[in-house]
């Protein structure tokens, strides 16, 4: 890192490079000055993670959960030994009629896990999955379940979980930032700033949203330069700074300020080089559906996010929007599958074969899922299903996880859990595990209390992992 | 089973004595618990589900007693509709469930007539109600195995009643639930099936007892009411309680009382105990030897405490483990009776044993027989407390020094004495040229430019003294420290442009409370009355529209725009007032209580429930203004973002096509409004809201606070009347209770210890980046303890005994030798005291967002200085170069510069700002549109003044961006920079854009 530092600091320098990246971090709020180090508590399985977010709400019982009962019962309403356990929150669809998924299912695999018709391509990969079927809250909202998905609360005050992430142990890159997020098909409920916000963490540890077309934001220089004129500014801004700073004597804040614009040269040289995905040899881009319209926006940033990984980028969120279907749910779900089906399975593929899996935790799921009934009164292919976070499936995938494995059951309409009900915080605390950190020991003093990512509860689901 | 025990009382007692409309419960159609028998039956006291009050019938034969929860009616020997409701909404749905209890009274057995009725229409005191209208109660059996009996019957119309076998038995409770259904769901379908039920079991409701079918009926239902008839003599007597109307099952078993209320109790749990119970002779040594080690004391790690009686009945919680003579609903009895030894107490790790069944049984029979106490032996505690921030502000002495010569202000002598205790030296005083800078970012946010350098410079050289206590008034004067000094209290005040949450959809009128707060600090109002407008503005008299605005300090919170849990929705907000106000004014971490007590400050859940009952008869709206002076922009598309502004018009489209909004030009702003307590002639106008929280004058009147029991909106306990936490003294006793004002005025009382301690270190931290007590919103035992105490508290008495002027206290900081330091690194003082505490030289600050934004604007020489009116959106930023603080403030769309460099959330009140140094910062300020103009706009200047002469730029760019000169050798590097380019145009562009990239230009020197 110092052979890299143009600055030629020593030490005092080296610490506050880390601490501006994150690697080393404060533990108390406005406390810049103490670099404390948070993680990893234990050996990491993964060393970052991909949260594949389908945002609006995937139905369950038409992806991962399928429910023959469902077929039967068609167009009847609940039957009461199931209704009764459904907990009484607002949109629970119980006292609609039954809708059988359009979607066929296949058993796939060694494992046979069936997977529905909206996800062939994913399919393949399903001895790699965990699947985990027994997700469940009391949010039926987007905007608050989003927060909940993302943040374990629904009020969205509290970090996300990749800040916590970020935050607990720093980013690998040197030149990227330690969280990504890009949005994709933002039709629908609109993206709640809290899934990726910093809460009451430090801001430098908030998701950077990223337009995977345009890059990183601001590294793209004005037209008044060019590389020679901005390297002369950067030497003309750090000999006055290390001026400013030899009047005063030490000062690691300072310092850090300086080294900063070395990052920041190096970010804006390097970022827009990892969004460059023309530079991929065409097997790959077609792998990723990057020459078909209909995948090409999701599979970019896909695409993208391996190459993240590679750069050591701690925590991608793609936020892909649109799943909720409460008409049509048909045709909305053929559309919304068709356009991650084959980048995920890229992703998954492209990790695998790159070695990248077993360092990198990919995990897809909503915020919550979909009603086993139909809403309201349309008919036929007009039928769509209402919010359901009463029981919904994620699935996790690489860094760790056993594939080809099943937890948790809801009932056989796919309303609520039966078996192993999980919830977001028991999601946050598992991908907390698999990246090596004790969610107890990820704590942040704020407001003069001690915080940590699951406050709410939320224990680690041990059977995850191999 | 516990807990459905435990929900029931809360829902049969509780929550329905209060009389409270704030229920959760999604089934819940309507209800009504009888049990405020202080109440006059007619009067519109509001239940879930009612507007109105019930209508007696001019009989007048619904009686309430003094100490009996429910209704009787009497007959009068002739048909009678003795009470009747209009529900809120009319019920069109397809299945109806209805429930109450029922007892006949007095033990004479004779033919019987009783019937609670479901209708569409109200009727007259003598309308049968009966023809085709669903009924259900008592009637005379006319077939069936009971023929001749007065029976529990059902019918749609007299024609198709169906009697159930079960016979009425005198001064019996029965519970009564009927279910009313569609075959054919539809809205214009009658209800055609009616099932009885009587005594059901909650967990399996099993076969009706009668079932009434008729095909015509009515299709939906918008009265009910009681009716007795011929065959109810004038000495009958029906005792009504606990009616519930709802769309589940599930949901009026709920409601079912614990059967030890309709049954014979079943026996106390352990041996029974003989003989008399002595407390301090049985029970006491039993609890002291069994449950005080984790059970008493203050601030128990368990939360609850057994060695105070009023605790054990759940005074501060809300919650009881056991009142007395109700040992079997007791949790007390049920946590040490657990079968499961994992949740058995005392516990397991503890010592092992349950509790013997002698024990137990003595525990139950103390309960049951009183719960008798020995205040003598366990006092009730007084809430007292030691803690330095509890104890009433006394002026401490200036201490004596030794190096006099130093002193300034008497803030000197406090700083001096404790440097001299550590062999502390302080820095020297900095240059004027460093001075006049820092005097005008810290002051008012903005650089000097080079006109005011050097006006200042000639002063000083004249007389320094005068020149520098000169410049601090004209800053202290100029409308610019308002608005430096006012985004500190927007800060604290979580202030926005929106409602927050998903939504966040606009307010538009939101930017007035900004304007309000930036003039109240530039007329350096008293803070006194500063916290009394924002508290309590609308009850101020005489009224004036700018105590109107203040209240958009409580107005600040936020709403969410599709929150269907009415209750929660509401809950939110005054959780969110509740909060700020104990955190930025009293400098207390209340919210922590707002499940539990306190776990480390002696503030109850009681506490901060009392706190949150001045604010329960409020809401947030649009309310009108009548000063025909205020100003009255409308064309909201120039001040908020497109997007947000399409958002808001087309939801307020939607409003306009239900008639539910009205576009307005009558002046209003966005603030709390409290029918009954508020100026009377304020009106509330229309808000946009996709699904806000209803607005009914009368509800709000009626609303009382309760202690929500974990925290649970839909656990309402024990009513609650507004107060303060009890450790900073009792609050009055009042017949009506003590009003908002008075909560103001206790606020900025002499005797609170918090309001002006809280204050002044505010003010000392946003001179010196750190507070005298690093916690700013934490003065609670866990908080820092302050470097200066006797220096904070100095500061707080200067501020009351000087009229609460902010200004004074300004003055008595930045007047002192101990403010005047130059940054300077020091070695030996470094090892005595490495962060600086002691303040031995100018603590390191970066310039907040807002001040780089505005700095750069004044190099440029672009800024336009105008002050406060609409805010400015992201799409005219360019064509309004105003100041930072006026860039629209929408939450969940914030200002780049805002985001870039630690701008608060918005969502909870912050009291500092973080300092994080990201990679993102430079390439902000060097590749971003915003900055760049910048750059260009001060090269031109630049440009413009020096000719073309290269020197003269560099000495004109360095005086505008840095308020100096530069040295030799600064001044041999920029123009080599200068000279690197082959166009000297846009080199200078790049050497300007250099300096405002700087340390030195970020940094307050």
């Amino acid at each position: 890192m110092l052979e890299r530092s143009t600055l030629g600091f020593g030490s005092v320098a080296l610490s506050s490079l880390l601490a501006m990246e994150g690697l080393l971090g404060s533990d108390r709020e406005g406390d810049h000055t103490r670099p404390h180090l948070i993680g990893p508590h234990a050996p990491p399985r993964a060393k970052s993670v991909i949260f594949l977010f389908m945002s609006g709400g995937p139905g369950q019982t038409d992806t991962f959960d399928p429910k023959p009962l469902l077929q039967e019962l068609e167009g009847k309403p609940v039957p009461e030994s199931i209704a009764v356990n459904v907990p009484k929150i607002p949109r629970s669809g119980v006292n609609s009629l039954l809708m059988a998924s359009p979607f066929s299912f296949k058993q796939y695999g060694q494992s046979g896990i069936p997977v529905s018709e909206l996800f062939p391509e994913t399919a393949q990969h399903v001895d790699d999955l965990c699947v985990i079927r027994s997700m469940n809250h009391r949010i039926p909202v987007h905007g608050p379940g989003e927060c909940v998905a993302l943040t374990g609360t629904a009020l969205g005050d509290r970090p996300s979980m990749g800040s916590w992430v970020t935050y607990g142990l720093g980013s690998q890159s040197h030149d990227l930032p330690g969280f990504v997020v890009m949005l994709s098909n933002t039709t629908g409920p609109a993206p709640q700033r809290p899934g990726w916000g910093p809460g009451f963490l430090p801001s430098r540890y908030q998701g950077t949203v990223v337009d995977a077309k345009e890059g990183v934001p601001f590294t793209k220089m004005p037209a008044a330069y060019d590389d020679a004129s901005r390297r002369k500014q950067l030497d003309f801004i750090n000999w006055m700074n290390k001026g400013h700073l030899v009047k005063q004597g030490i000062d690691t804040e300072l310092e850090a300020r300086i080294a900063s614009y070395e990052l920041g040269f190096r970010m804006q040289v390097s970022a827009p080089e990892t969004f460059e995905t023309e530079s991929e040899p065409e097997h790959i881009q077609r792998l990723y559906g990057l020459e078909d319209k209909t995948t090409s926006e999701f599979g970019r940033q896909c695409l993208i996010a391996r190459r993240l990984v590679e750069k050591g980028v701690r925590c991608i969120q793609l936020r892909n929007g649109g799943w909720d279907a409460h008409g049509s749910l048909e045709g909305n779900h053929r559309k919304q599958a068709k356009a991650v089906d084959r980048p995920i399975a890229g992703l998954l593929t492209d990790l695998k074969q790159r070695g990248l899996l077993e360092d990198t935790l990919v995990v897809w799921g909503g915020e919550f899922g979909r009603t086993p009934t139909t809403e309201g009164s349309a008919t036929g292919a007009k039928r769509g299903r209402d919010h359901s976070p009463a029981g919904y499936t994620v699935w996790m995938a690489g860094g760790g996880v056993k594939g080809g494995q099943v937890i948790g059951a809801t009932d056989d309409l796919g309303f609520v859990p039966v078996d192993r009900p999980l919830s977001p915080a028991d999601l946050h605390a598992t991908i907390l595990d698999a990246l090596g950190l004790d969610q107890y020991k990820v704590i942040y003093s704020h407001n003069n209390r001690d915080e940590i990512p699951t406050v709410f509860g939320g224990e680690v689901v041990r059977e995850v992992f191999a | 089973m516990f807990y459905h025990c435990k929900k029931s009382i809360v829902s049969g007692f509780l929550a329905l004595s209060a009389g409270t409309v704030l229920w959760a419960d999604e089934a819940r159609i309507a209800e009504d618990g009888f049990t405020s028998n202080d109440i006059e039956l007619s009067e519109p006291i509001r239940r879930l589900g009612f507007e109105n009050g019930w209508k007696l019938s001019s009989n007048r034969t619904a009686t309430m007693e003094e100490g009996r929860s429910g209704v009787a009616i009497r007959g009068t020997g002739d048909r009678d509709n003795a009470l009747r409701r209009e529900l809120a909404a009319p019920f069109r749905g397809n299945e109806l469930f209805v429930r109450f209890t029922l007892r006949y009274e007095p033990p004479q057995d004779d033919s019987e007539f009783f019937v609670l009725w479901l209708d569409r229409l109200e009727g007259t005191d003598g309308s049968t109600h009966s023809e085709n209208v669903p009924n259900i109660g008592i009637h005379v059996a006319t077939s069936g195995p009971k023929k001749g009996k007065a029976v529990f019957m059902v019918r749609i119309g007299p024609a198709k009643t169906s009697f159930s076998s079960v016979e009425l038995e005198r001064d019996r409770d029965y519970v009564v639930v009927g279910r009313l259904s569609k075959s054919e769901p539809n809205e214009r379908a009658d209800f055609d099936r009616f099932d009885l039920w009587v005594n059901p079991d909650p967990e399996n409701r099993g076969e009706p007892a009668a079932t009434a079918l008729h095909s015509k009926s009515v299709n939906f239902v918008r009265w009910i009411g009681f009716s007795t008839g011929r065959k109810t003599e004038p000495t009958d007597r029906i005792w009504i309680d606990d009616l519930v109307l709802s769309r589940s099952w599930d949901d009026v078993m709920e409601a079912v009382r614990p059967p030890s209320l309709t049954e014979a109790p079943g026996p106390l749990p352990g041996i029974p105990w003989e003989g008399t119970v002595d407390f301090s002779h049985d029970v006491y040594p039993l609890l002291k030897s069994r449950c005080f080690k984790c059970h008493s004391g203050t601030n128990p790690d368990s939360g609850h405490r057994l060695d105070v009686r009023n605790e054990i009945l759940g005074y501060s919680t809300g919650d009881p483990l056991a009142e007395p003579g109700k040992a079997r609903s007791s949790r007390l009895l049920e946590k040490i009776t657990e079968s499961n030894p994992e949740d058995r107490m005392p516990p397991v790790e503890d010592g092992g044993a349950a509790l013997t069944e002698r024990e137990v049984g003595l525990l139950a029979a103390w309960i049951e027989r009183g719960m008798m106490w020995d205040e003598k032996l366990l006092p009730t505690p007084r809430i007292e407390t030691d803690h330095w921030a509890f104890q009433r502000v006394e002026r401490p002495p200036a201490p004596k020094v030794d190096r006099t010569n130093w002193i300034r202000t008497p803030v000197d002598t406090f700083i001096a004495s404790q440097q001299e205790e550590k062999g502390i030296t302080p820095a020297k005083e900095a240059t004027t040229q460093t001075l006049v800078r820092r005097l005008y970012l810290d002051l008012i946010g903005l650089p000097p430019t080079p006109e005011q350098v050097d006006a200042f410079l000639r002063a000083s050289a004249k007389d320094a003294e005068t020149a520098y206590s000169s410049l601090v008034d004209e800053l202290l004067d100029s409308p610019h420290y308002g608005e430096r000094w006012g985004r500190y209290w927007l800060d604290l005040a979580r202030w926005g442009e929106s409602n927050g949450y998903q939504h966040d959809i606009p307010r538009p009128y939101a930017w007035r409370f900004r304007d309000y707060v930036i003039d109240s600090f530039n007329k350096d109002k008293p803070y006194d009355r500063f916290l009394t407008e924002q508290l309590a503005g609308d009850e101020l008299k005489p009224y004036s529209d700018e105590n109107l605005i203040a209240t958009g300090f409580l107005a600040s919170a936020r709403i969410s725009g599709n929150n269907m849990d009415k209750a929660a929705q509401r809950n939110d907000v005054l959780v969110d007032i509740a909060n700020t106000i104990g955190s930025a004014m009293m400098g207390l971490t209340m919210e922590c209580a707002q499940c539990h007590n306190h776990k480390f400050d002696p503030v109850s859940q009681r506490d901060y429930y009392r706190l949150q009952a001045f604010f329960v008869n409020g809401q947030l709206g649009n309310l009108s203004l009548r000063d025909p002076k205020t100003s009255n922009p409308t064309d909201m598309k120039n001040w908020m973002a497109d997007g947000a502004f399409q958002f808001y018009q087309r939801e307020a489209d939607k409003l306009v096509k239900k008639k539910q909004f009205e576009h307005t030009t009558q002046p209003h702003t966005w603030g709390f409004h409290a029918p009954g307590q508020s100026d009377p002639d304020i009106e509330r106008l229309p808000v946009v809201n996709r699904d806000p929280i209803r607005w009914d004058a009368d509800d709000l009147k009626n609303a009382r606070g309760h202690i929500l029991i974990r925290g649970d909106v839909s656990r309402p306990g024990p009513e609650v009347t507004g107060g303060w936490p009890e450790v900073l003294g009792q609050t009055p006793v009042k017949a009506d209770g003590i009003s908002r004002l008075e909560f103001a005025r206790w606020m900025t009382s002499r005797d609170n210890p918090l309001t002006a301690r809280v204050w002044v270190n505010r003010l000392w931290q946003w001179h010196f980046g750190q507070g005298i007590v690093s916690t700013p919103s934490d003065f609670g035992t866990l908080g820092a303890s302050p470097t200066h105490p006797k220096l904070l508290d100095w500061l707080a008495a200067e501020l009351m005994e000087n009229g609460w002027s902010t200004k004074h206290l300004h003055r008595q900081i930045v007047l002192s030798a101990t403010y005047r330091q130059q940054r300077l690194h020091n070695e030996a003082n470094a090892n005595i005291d490495p962060e600086n505490q002691l303040l031995w030289n100018w603590p390191r600050r970066r310039l907040e967002a807002e001040a780089i934004r505005d700095a750069a604007l004044v190099a440029s020489g672009e800024l336009d200085d105008s002050i406060g009116g609409p805010s400015i959106p992201p799409q005219r930023e360019e064509n309004a170069l105003r100041r930072t603080l006026y860039l629209y403030q929408r939450r969940s769309e914030m200002p780049t510069a805002m985001k870039m460099f630690d701008g608060p959330e918005l969502i909870s009140s912050c009291s500092k700002r973080g300092v994080s140094t990201v990679a993102l910062q430079p390439l902000y300020l060097l590749n971003s549109d915003f900055m760049m103009r910048r750059a260009e706009s001060l090269a031109r200047k630049v440009s413009d003044s020096s000719k073309g002469e290269k020197s003269q730029q560099v000495e004109l760019a360095f005086q505008r961006t840095l308020g100096r000169l530069p040295d030799e050798n600064e001044k041999a590097q920029s123009l080599a920079m200068l000279a690197s380019a082959p166009d000297p145009d846009m080199a200078l562009v790049q050497f300007c854009h250099a300096l405002i990239n700087l340390n030195e230009f970020l940094y307050i020197p």
